[in-house]
């Protein structure tokens, strides 16, 4: 008996086997196509992996990295010896943190506020009109606040003139650094943001809303009790992702805004590895502190999603 | 008396409620309509603050200067070509991997995609890429933005609506007429496909259209920069200038006042081809989000 089934799962396995080779045969032109993209991902992504070993690595220029020579963790250790690198990872915390947690409610509201409106033309008319500046290139949003901001003819100095008499430096003082990122991200996120809510919403049970509003509910209790909760999945899943970057700070914006004078709160991980990998040439130790951050937001990441798993039963993975 | 309490709470409920959403669309869209109006307005009016709601003094003197200045119009030129390129490519390459990744006969497929969402999540970073580059000789050239260029993200996009849009009759079809998976993709897969492709080509050419970070790395030689680096070059000016209260010297002075002439024209420049884009943008890019957001 027991031989018997043995027998027959060699024989399946054997067919198996056979037709393995002419399925892939078959499909010889499927993997043609698959050849430019396998290749050149082998070439541009997979091929830079192992590049990370310059991270325990002393660097020499005109060498391969292959041939440098290992020092281990020291590039590690020198960073985090570093009372500057303290001050750049809490740069990078504090203006990811506060974004985010300002970030993340605003759409939501605005979404919920924009699904009341029951004139149809009028609330297409805000939707599209409110995601035009997250089609401008981060370029152009920060020229619009350096633009806007300038001292000498910035509108935003010549209100702030009227009022106080003078004129504020806003590219030239730390504690503007933070506000600049926050609103330009609000300004150019809201209203693309909102449309992942609004179409989530455009699912609500009808019947269920028709219902409540027989019964009595107030718009407000309806956007409480029916349409929020009806956005829960949603919401858990761009926690998740956002919690992904929670290290990470915006180089190409960042870089926009840094100047000399704001130093102090605009050095930022990214910028930093940036600076001395590819403007002083500081090869290793900059693979070192993005690997660093790469690992922690990959972490973070990681340990959201396990939570939120626990939680609820959503998760991106 | 129990309907009436509940439609008064309504209505002063739908009466903050719009004057909520007219406050924030004024203050989305005020920054845009300020400088466009800015930008054919005598640049003294600017200044003193005369132009708020309408422009003053119309002059297009700031266009003109632009027109004139080599680096903006070579880098007009150059993001050109980078984007027709960089988007023909990536699509071409985009489109057959998704379709192949779509085909569930395909052995080794479940593998193969689990080869391309791991670079989503992982990869070399700045300085191993870097090197790469230094050592293949791209360096410079737009290759170093194109090549690398596949969005994954994208590429899983169009593999599921090819998966749940082209029907398998179709395809036992093509295959009785003895055709192959080429003609199968090239017949019929991409003309069913017209408006998940609209959708990802106005993402791609708006991507290589407002990239700056990769040409920041890798373009060195400023005549090969496109717009954007142009744009940011001119930006960290305005900034330098604005960093010292007053020009010191008359030499300054008059820089700055060039400067003050074109800075808003440049901004307006630079954003009409999303402008132009705009109407298919509008007409697909909901529905590309929707997309987005199924895949999750």
């Amino acid at each position: 008996m027991k031989l018997q089934k043995n027998n027959g799962d060699v024989a399946i396995l054997s067919i198996k086997k056979e037709s393995l080779l002419k399925r892939i045969l078959k499909c010889w032109q499927l993997y043609v196509f698959l050849i430019p993209a396998v290749v050149g991902m082998l070439i541009f992504h997979y091929y830079p992996i192992y590049g990370i070993t310059l991270a325990f690595k002393r660097f020499m220029p005109g060498r391969p990295i292959s041939q440098a020579p290992w020092i281990g963790f020291e590039h590690f250790r020198r960073f985090f010896a570093s009372p500057n690198s303290m001050r750049i990872i809490w740069n990078t915390i504090k203006i990811s943190m506060v974004s985010q947690v300002l970030l993340f409610p605003l759409p939501l509201i605005f979404a919920l506020s924009l699904n009341q409106v029951q004139h149809i033309r009028r609330k297409k008319f805000i939707q599209n009109v409110t995601y035009i500046p997250y089609l401008f290139s981060v370029v152009i949003v920060m020229t619009m606040a350096v633009v806007l901001l300038a001292p000498n003819s910035g509108i935003i100095n010549i209100l702030v003139e009227k009022f106080t008499g003078e004129k504020i430096l806003f590219f030239g003082e730390d504690k503007y650094v933070l506000p600049i990122y926050v609103i330009t991200g609000i300004w150019a996120g809201l209203g693309y943001s909102a449309v992942m809510y609004l179409s989530a919403l455009s699912s609500v049970d009808q019947e269920q809303l028709e219902a409540a509003k027989i019964d009595g509910a107030t718009r407000l209790r309806i956007i409480w009790s029916i349409e929020l909760p009806a956005l829960r999945d949603t919401i858990v899943i761009l926690l998740i992702l956002q919690c992904g970057h929670l290290l990470s700070v915006g180089v190409d914006k960042m870089l926009l805004i840094q100047t000399d004078l704001n130093r102090g709160a605009s050095d930022v991980i990214g910028t930093y590895a940036y600076e001395l990998g590819l403007i002083k040439g500081d090869f290793a130790f900059s693979t070192a502190i993005s690997l660093f951050n790469n690992l922690a937001n990959i972490s973070l990441l990681l340990i959201v999603n396990g939570i939120a798993n626990k939680l609820s039963d959503n998760s991106i993975f | 008396m129990f309907k009436t309490k509940k439609l008064d709470s309504d209505k002063v409920f739908g009466f903050f409620n719009s004057i909520f959403l007219i406050i924030i669309t004024a203050l989305i869209v005020y920054p845009i309509y300020f400088i466009l109006i800015a930008s054919i307005s005598d640049p003294n009016a600017v200044a003193a603050g005369q132009t708020m709601l309408l422009p003053k003094g119309v002059t297009f003197l700031g266009y003109a200067k632009i027109l004139e200045d080599a680096r903006l119009v070579t880098g007009f030129k150059n993001s050109i070509i980078l984007t027709v390129w960089g988007t023909s490519i990536a699509m071409a390459i985009c489109l057959i991997t998704a379709f192949a990744l779509s085909r569930k006969e395909l052995p080794g497929r479940r593998f193969i995609n689990g080869f391309f969402v791991f670079t989503m999540y992982f990869g070399g970073g700045l300085i191993p890429t870097y090197l790469l580059h230094q050592s293949l000789g791209t360096m410079n050239t737009y290759w170093a933005l194109i090549l690398p260029g596949l969005s994954v993200y994208n590429m899983i996009i169009c593999r599921s609506f090819f998966q749940s849009n082209v029907s398998e009759e179709l395809f036992e079809s093509i295959k009785v007429d003895g055709g192959s998976y080429f003609t199968f993709f090239f017949k019929i897969v991409l003309p069913l496909s017209k408006a998940i492709i609209a959708v990802i080509v106005l993402y791609t050419a708006l991507g290589f259209w407002n990239n700056y970070m990769t040409s920041l790395y890798y373009i060195q030689d400023s005549k090969k920069w496109p717009l954007q680096l142009v744009l940011k070059s001119i930006t960290d000016q305005i900034k330098a200038n604005s960093s010292e209260v007053g020009a010191s010297s008359l030499m300054a002075m008059e820089t700055q006042k060039a400067e003050q002439l074109t800075r808003y024209s440049v901004v307006i420049i630079s954003s009409i081809p999303v402008f132009l884009l705009y109407p298919f943008i509008q007409k697909y890019f909901v529905k590309g989000v929707m997309v987005g957001s199924v895949k999750g």
